[in-house]
């Protein structure tokens, strides 16, 4: 039987991260289905393509990513939504575990660790957290 | 040695350092992170098979 091939949306508003980060899902053997630049347009190729996981950054313009993420996990509460982000500051990091983040991983991370992350994000059961 | 002991000030200076203190965002490195992924899935694995009791 083929193996399932997972579709991705990478949503950054630098296009140097969602070079990055397109290289790594590549890499992975995972489908890159789109791209965003701003929250607002995540969320319009969230709701258009369904995919498998969405990569979010937090800082985004129109609308932030954990609007974002509470608008997605009220329509589709068992998306898998991953925050890709510089912002560590607990409150926020509480925030997105709590609307239901399947993970959460500092861009400073090494690359090893965040292609470890998507991995498990992507093999979570849906509507289950990553950390077991 | 002849400055005064100013309780009044020395409350009033500590409330301030506080202020600062508490207003500084608590910032968080991955490992932590992880840790807080782990205790939701334990938080959630507890509650879910409380619920089919």
């Amino acid at each position: 039987m083929a193996e399932r091939i997972y579709r991705v949306v990478v949503a950054d508003d630098e296009v140097h991260i969602r070079y990055l980060v397109k290289s790594i899902v590549r890499a992975e053997g995972y489908e890159v289905v789109g791209e965003a630049n701003n929250g607002e347009d995540a969320l319009a190729l969230y709701r258009e393509r369904r995919p498998d996981l969405l990569l979010m950054d937090i800082n985004l313009p129109v609308k932030t990513g954990d609007e974002v993420l509470a608008e997605i996990m009220r329509e589709f509460p068992d998306a898998k939504v991953m925050m890709l982000t510089m912002v560590a500051d607990v409150n926020t990091v509480k925030k997105c575990l709590e609307l239901g983040a399947v993970n959460y991983i500092l861009k400073c991370s090494p690359v090893e660790e965040i292609r470890r992350m998507v991995r498990e994000a992507l093999h979570a059961e849906p509507g289950k957290e990553v950390g077991r | 040695m002849s400055e005064k002991f100013d309780l009044r000030k020395l409350k009033q200076e500590l409330g301030e350092d506080e202020k600062v203190v508490k207003g500084r965002p608590v910032l968080l490195s991955q490992p932590e992170i992880k840790a807080m992924l782990q205790k939701r899935a334990e938080r959630k694995k507890g509650k879910g098979s409380h619920d089919h009791l």
